[in-house]
């Protein structure tokens, strides 16, 4: 019997594109970029979070964003400017 | 073209699921016959790229679209309809993103409207939303397995959808062509005789009898559907957003007959699909400081002020579908996905020229 041939319908990932935020390998020091979704079950634990970086590895400036839409990817605005003034980020959604 | 070989339609079957190609319902094996032969139809290159799907940011092109396509059980012919539905909820408006991944309840919606309807016989009458018209079917589960293969949302994984949502499986509906009003298509900005797909994410259809079809005031008719749709918890009552509104036909036309256009039909509920603060007070759905929530738009200080459900005349969607029924004249209301996202996009259907 003749085997059944199938085309694979799942498909390759795509590349990421523009600029990404070099990586450091130590975060004492660095300035650091904090991004959330804003959303209420987020808000507390990311105040301490934040909180606990800049303590724990003095860190020399925190900036924090909320995304404008809790819902949907960040705008490039956001993006841009956290690379420009950052070296390390972190983002953290909730829902 | 990637392919993987078995020794039996069984086997082939069987290892669909085991590559994880389907979310549970048995799919058509992609072979490579089926889709040469569909390839042969569109005369398309098979790696012309359509676009990125979110959130596992697969790309899509000609070819694998056409394998999730003959997976759902397309015909040829079947496969522009999902092409225009894909190329809509790319559209970056649509934030597929997060309708993929959210914790609520959404699901894309496709609304096909147009000449297309009769030509493909997609069921726009007696049980619109369920099965029995092949049409609607494959074209709504294609959909569904390109969001799996290509955009990767698997339960418990990227979608988070608490609760889930049955038009996950298929979502498909076709408008009327017999109806009062100008169609969907034609109200955003599309010739009257162009096919038509508008998708648009919400939640499952609510269920609405009207009983439009006897000999009541109309006024009637406009309460039950606005009491109907301004329900506390739900997602266009607390944070606003578009969603449609499903007439049946014998509520369309009863509209029509006593002088109500699409747009006066919104008005009218605009008015009265509304809640009291003191009642939203007690949905917690949204907090009070979020943009969307409903306390933006009212004063909030007194609890016998109106919320409105539709806070913007050209949120609701209108369409007519179903059967004519009994004299209840059955409706239905899909909330959206508040404004986050979901919103209704709208795309001519490009078939191959002959």
């Amino acid at each position: 019997m003749s085997k059944i041939v199938m085309g694979v319908p799942v498909g390759k990932p795509g590349e990421a594109s523009g600029d990404t935020i070099a990586k450091l390998p130590e975060i004492r020091g660095a300035r650091v970029g904090f991004l959330s979704n804003g959303h209420l079950s987020i808000v507390p634990f990311w105040n301490c979070f934040e909180a606990e970086v800049q303590s724990r590895w003095e860190t020399t400036q925190i900036t924090s964003y909320t995304k404008p839409n809790t819902f949907a990817p960040a705008p490039d605005d956001i993006i841009k400017d956290m690379a420009s003034k950052s070296e390390i980020a972190f983002a953290g959604v909730c829902a | 073209m990637e392919i993987v070989e078995a020794d039996s339609i069984e086997q082939a079957i069987e290892l669909t699921y085991e590559l994880g190609w389907t979310d549970g319902l048995p799919v058509v094996p992609p072979t490579t016959v089926l889709i040469q032969k569909a390839l042969d139809y569109f005369k398309r290159d098979p790696e012309e790229v359509l676009g990125v799907v979110p959130p596992a940011n697969r790309i899509a092109t000609v070819e694998n679209v056409v394998m999730n396509c003959i997976m759902a059980g397309c015909l040829p012919e079947h496969i522009p309809v999902v092409f225009a539905a894909l190329e809509a909820v790319l559209t970056p408006k649509f934030n597929l993103n997060g309708v993929q991944a959210t914790t609520n309840c959404v699901a894309p919606l496709i609304i096909v409207s147009g000449p297309v309807v009769e030509q493909l016989n997609f069921n726009y009458g007696d049980n619109v939303f369920g099965g029995g018209a092949r049409a609607n079917a494959v074209v709504g589960r294609a959909l569904r397995l390109i969001l799996w293969n290509l955009g990767g949302a698997y339960p418990g994984d990227i979608d988070r959808a608490t609760l889930g949502h049955p038009g996950k499986y298929a979502y498909c509906i076709a408008e009327r062509p017999d109806l009062p009003w100008e169609p969907i298509h034609v109200e955003r900005g599309f010739n009257v005789d162009e096919s038509c797909v508008t998708v648009f994410a919400c939640e499952s259809p609510h269920h609405i009898g009207t009983g439009s079809g006897y000999d009541y005031p109309v006024e009637d008719v406009f309460y039950t559907l606005a009491d109907s749709m301004a329900t506390a918890g739900n997602n266009n009552m607390c944070g606003g957003g578009q969603m449609l509104l499903i007439l049946g036909p014998m509520t369309a036309h009863r509209l029509r007959e006593e002088g109500y256009d699409k747009n006066s039909v919104r008005r009218k509920l605009q008015e009265l699909a509304t809640r009291p603060v003191g009642l939203m007070k007690r949905s917690h759905f949204l907090t009070s400081d979020h943009p969307y929530h409903w306390s933006h738009n009212v004063d909030a200080s007194n609890d016998e002020a109106r919320v409105p459900l539709i806070r913007n005349i050209d949120d609701l969607l209108v369409t007519v579908a179903g059967g004519w029924g009994s004299g209840s004249g059955f409706c239905a209301f899909c909330p959206g996905w508040m404004q986050a996202g979901g919103f209704a996009e709208t795309r001519s259907i490009k078939f191959p020229r002959s």
